[in-house]
């Protein structure tokens, strides 16, 4: 009901200020003065204010409020998975045989067990028996160490 | 250093640690022998270590004076380096340390190499060769070109060279090798910091 009120209550003013121009006597006043001039005659008082408050238009709003954003956070998956692009293991092609035991080894590198056997051989290890003799020591090291609680407690009784 | 030819890998060090990393890689491989070590390390301590031999070889006053600063320990090497080394390398033109690949030795899977004094008695060559023949003669293959060349390598310069290689060969042949250490045997050394919260 109002904005139908406001909206001939416009149309009466714009066209009495253009009756207005064309008269003599106020061709020198502006286009507002005019408006404000009728207004006052043809409007009570209580709606004047409406005239000049500047009503922010959906334009705006859309500018400061609304904006493309991602609708979700990215995982931690998708995440890695972009740095990650192109920097996947390559795979190991220049591939032989190792002369010394017949596994397979990588070209131009000496193989892993043969290193390992060689330097057992410096080392005075490796073989069977050394091994061998080696776990029995330590397994004896080993049941020695699990006494360790039942001698303290034995220790003790003897103290008191 | 931008246009200069780099004459040295850097190392990741200042000159000074640079320095002193290299002076302790030779007394090490003059100890030992043989010593495990990053690539470019191995590299570098190579050219440090047969230049040092030169000097041993030359065995003048000047050379005795740079050689003992190479040492921190004087005392300790330069009898080996003037005294024994000379002598092992007295009749070989050059070459008298061998850098040889392995398989990545830390958990970060630096390439990884053997550096080691050729002849010595922890010769990694001369070994592999007298493993390769060891299973030759067991399997009954025919020698190969790489192998022929490699008998040539170990054997010219060494004393007796044919004898000790029969003698490491027969040595291979009658050992019975606990397999499952071996296979085991390959693991890597720490690098990385273990995490508190991990397993």
């Amino acid at each position: 009901m109002a904005l139908s009120l406001r909206s001939m209550a416009s149309q009466s003013i714009l066209s009495g200020a253009l009756r207005q121009t064309t008269l003599g006597q106020f061709r020198t006043a502006s286009p507002s003065f005019l408006i404000r001039g009728f207004l006052a005659q043809l409007l009570p008082t209580s709606l004047l204010p409406w005239i000049s408050i500047q009503l922010p238009t959906l334009g705006s709003i859309w500018d400061s409020i609304l904006k493309a954003v991602p609708k979700k956070k990215t995982s931690h998956r998708k995440k890695r998975q972009r740095f990650l692009a192109g920097k996947a293991l390559k795979d190991v092609t220049s591939l032989n045989k190792c002369s010394g035991c017949g596994n397979v080894k990588k070209a131009h590198h000496l193989c892993p067990y043969c290193v390992r056997e060689i330097k057992d051989m410096w080392n005075g290890r490796g073989t069977v028996e050394v091994e061998a003799q080696r776990k029995e020591a330590r397994e004896e090291a080993m049941k020695d160490w699990l006494t360790v609680p039942q001698r303290r407690e034995a220790n003790r009784e003897t103290r008191r | 250093m931008a246009g200069s030819r780099v004459t040295q890998r850097h190392l990741g060090r200042k000159s000074s640690h640079r320095q002193a990393l290299l002076r302790n890689l030779v007394a090490s491989l003059f100890q030992h022998e043989s010593i495990t070590t990053t690539w470019p390390k191995a590299k570098e301590a190579q050219r440090m270590a047969d230049k040092l031999i030169t000097l041993g070889k030359r065995n003048t006053e000047a050379a005795r004076i740079k050689a003992q600063q190479a040492f921190y320990e004087p005392g300790r090497f330069m009898p080996k380096l003037f005294g024994e080394l000379r002598e092992r390398y007295l009749s070989r033109p050059g070459g008298y340390t061998r850098v040889l690949r392995i398989e990545p030795e830390k958990e970060d899977q630096a390439p990884s190499a053997i550096l080691q004094l050729v002849d010595g008695p922890r010769d990694m060559r001369f070994m592999m060769t007298a493993k390769t023949i060891a299973r030759e003669q067991a399997e009954g293959l025919d020698r190969t070109d790489i192998t022929k060349r490699n008998i040539k390598k170990v054997t010219t310069f060494r004393p007796e060279g044919s004898a000790s290689l029969d003698a490491a060969v027969q040595e291979i042949k009658a050992r019975t090798v606990d397999v499952k250490r071996r296979n085991s045997g390959i693991y890597k050394e720490r690098v990385y910091e273990r995490r508190k919260d991990s397993k």
